[in-house]
């Protein structure tokens, strides 16, 4: 009988009381600053697509035509955070919004970044981004001219014009490098 | 035969059980279950992937254990390389666990609730589910999925601020889920319909080798927190409930109980919250076998992985809990009523929507019909004692 008169209680209090949901698309309701939304690049970026080797979801890709171009698709993505945990400048971060998929408009369903690309002087492949050579280059410092390409696109930067057929410094991609390589320690001739 | 198909398919699961019940009447006679209907072949995708990126695979299995499976499976790859976990990890661990277990033993009784007829007890439960995982999109950035669990450690630290808040959700579930334990107690209907149904015997507990809340409500003392203490239960204070009566209201009670227990275990780990790192660094994962174990909402959850020092698993094997308990059904439903079967499969917990499509064969006129789930759940609050 006490039951009784406690559930009756509760439903007068429930009555009485105004209702527990929001009216969520009339009345906004935001999310914590902690949560996790979709994804997006900024400017710090600098196109080394670690992203993409660590995206579990395979969300990320890495295109190199023209540019290079690194897409997130938002319909894949699982919002796990590991792209920007990882992301060696913060040039990508998870934001608080969200993303319908199921509404129309193309454009909203993903996210791009484009930046430029250094091809390789002997068969035009792409070697990596400018900005991650850059990068790499401010990390190693002196230690940058082990590497021939390193020395050569720092040359670059700096404006120092080195005429085309007198730098022993060539812009090469790994598999060119290795050809050369081999080939002036007698390769072809040795086997 | 009468027979009585529920299932097979549900893309939701991860256990999709096809159930055939065998019925006399309104009375079940057999049963007969299959399983493997929804193959999604998580474990050979997890072989393709790095140590790094499993955990957020293996939290897909289940929407609402997404935090066991991760912890079992990254528990299995400390194991092989040694990693020492934060003292904070650990508890961390703990916390995000707990609260787990009470949003899934919250979401189960509403569920039970809804398929008794007892409405109030569904919109009940899930209003004090609701903050809990609000807290869980506070801590972790989601209400679901928390991606909590990382190879050494978790991936996010409880921030202070966070501490005032948890403890006034969990002060709010200790009341009403002490106000719940009463009105399942103490209301008869509720009580007819759950008391001496689908009984499991201790004896036949053991023989089927049930685990978590379905072992323990049969009388069986089992839990792995207990039994072989993994992150930090082994330094905090807790009961395992036990009831012996074996039916389905003792593995409501004992889930109940459970929650109540639950609550002072998040209390006490964040009382003991230590300072520190929270996530221990590992270059590679040597060769070997390693186990995980962890007590999930539903049971005893493995993960098994073996590595041959490569960056990704050269064999990853999951056994989830619903797995262990899906055989005792075949003594728990026969000799009850078919508006019985509802209820005595739902309180092992599997994911319910496995019955979305139940066939009836009565045995005397080899007639069979096929039932929705809305129809099946129809004829347990009609019909139920």
């Amino acid at each position: 009988m006490g039951l009784k008169i406690k559930e009756i209680g509760e439903a007068l209090r429930s009555a009485a009381s105004k209702p527990f949901t929001v009216r969520y698309p009339f009345v906004p309701s935001p999310p914590p600053e902690t949560f996790r939304g979709k994804p997006e690049f900024n400017d710090k970026c600098m196109g080394c697509g670690a992203c993409e080797m660590v995206c579990p979801a395979g969300a990320i890709t890495v295109e190199d035509g023209e540019l290079r171009r690194i897409q997130v698709e938002y319909g894949r993505c699982i919002r796990c955070g590991q792209c920007a945990r990882l992301c060696p400048v913060e040039g990508i971060k998870l934001t608080t919004g969200s993303c319908v998929i199921s509404k129309g408009e193309e454009e909203r369903t993903r996210t791009s970044v484009e930046r430029k690309l250094l091809r390789c002087e002997e068969c035009g492949a792409p070697i990596t981004a400018r900005e991650h050579l850059r990068w790499m280059l401010e990390r190693l410092g002196p230690l940058s001219f082990s590497n021939p390409t390193l020395v050569k696109f720092s040359q670059l930067l700096l404006g120092e014009a080195v005429p085309e057929t007198e730098s022993p410094f060539r812009l090469l991609c790994p598999r060119c490098r290795r050809m050369l390589v081999l080939s002036e320690h007698g390769w072809r001739t040795k086997y | 035969m009468p027979v009585i198909p529920i299932g097979p398919f549900h893309p939701a699961l991860k256990e999709p059980e096809f159930f055939k019940l065998y019925v006399k009447g309104e009375q079940v006679v057999g049963v007969d279950i299959r399983i493997g209907w929804v193959h999604r072949g998580i474990e050979k995708l997890s072989e393709g992937l790095t140590f790094e990126q499993i955990p957020f695979l293996v939290e897909r299995i289940c929407g609402i254990c997404s935090n066991v499976h991760p912890l079992c499976y990254v528990q299995a790859v400390e194991d092989i390389a040694q990693i020492e976990v934060p003292d904070r990890a650990r508890y961390i661990r703990v916390i995000i666990a707990e609260l787990e277990r009470i949003h899934s033993h919250l979401l189960w009784l509403g569920v039970a609730g809804h398929l008794i007829g007892f409405d109030t007890l569904l919109m009940w439960a899930w209003k004090y589910r609701e903050p809990v995982l609000d807290l869980f999109e506070l801590m972790t950035g989601n209400r679901q999925n928390y991606a909590m669990q990382a190879v050494g450690g978790v991936r996010y630290d409880i921030k202070p601020e966070h501490v005032p808040k948890i403890l006034e959700v969990l002060k709010t579930v200790e009341k009403e889920t002490k106000k719940a334990v009463g009105m399942v107690e103490g209301d008869p209907v509720t009580k007819k319909r759950l008391e001496g149904i689908g009984l499991l015997t201790t004896e036949q507990a053991r023989d089927f080798c049930v685990v978590g809340p379905t072992a323990r409500g049969s009388g069986l003392k089992i839990d792995v927190r207990r039994d072989d203490p993994y992150a930090a239960y082994g330094e905090l204070s807790f009961d395992v409930p036990v009831y012996t009566s074996g039916d389905n209201l003792a593995r409501v009670l004992v889930r109940m109980d459970e929650l109540l227990q639950s609550v002072e275990l998040v209390r006490q780990a964040l009382d003991g919250l230590p300072r520190g790192e929270i996530r221990a660094e590992f270059k590679e994962v040597p060769p070997g076998e390693g186990i995980g174990r962890a007590e999930a909402p539903r049971g005893e959850d493995i993960h098994y992985v073996k590595t041959d020092g490569r960056n990704t698993p050269f064999r990853h094997k999951i056994r989830a809990p619903t797995y262990a308990n899906l055989p005792a059904l075949s003594v728990m439903l026969p000799n009850y009523t078919l508006a019985d079967a509802v209820i005595t499969l739902g309180s092992i917990d599997p994911c319910f929507s496995c019955t979305e499509r139940v066939a009836v064969v009565d045995v005397r006129t080899g007639k069979k019909r096929h039932l929705s789930e809305e129809e099946l759940v129809e004829i347990s609050r009609k019909h139920g004692a």
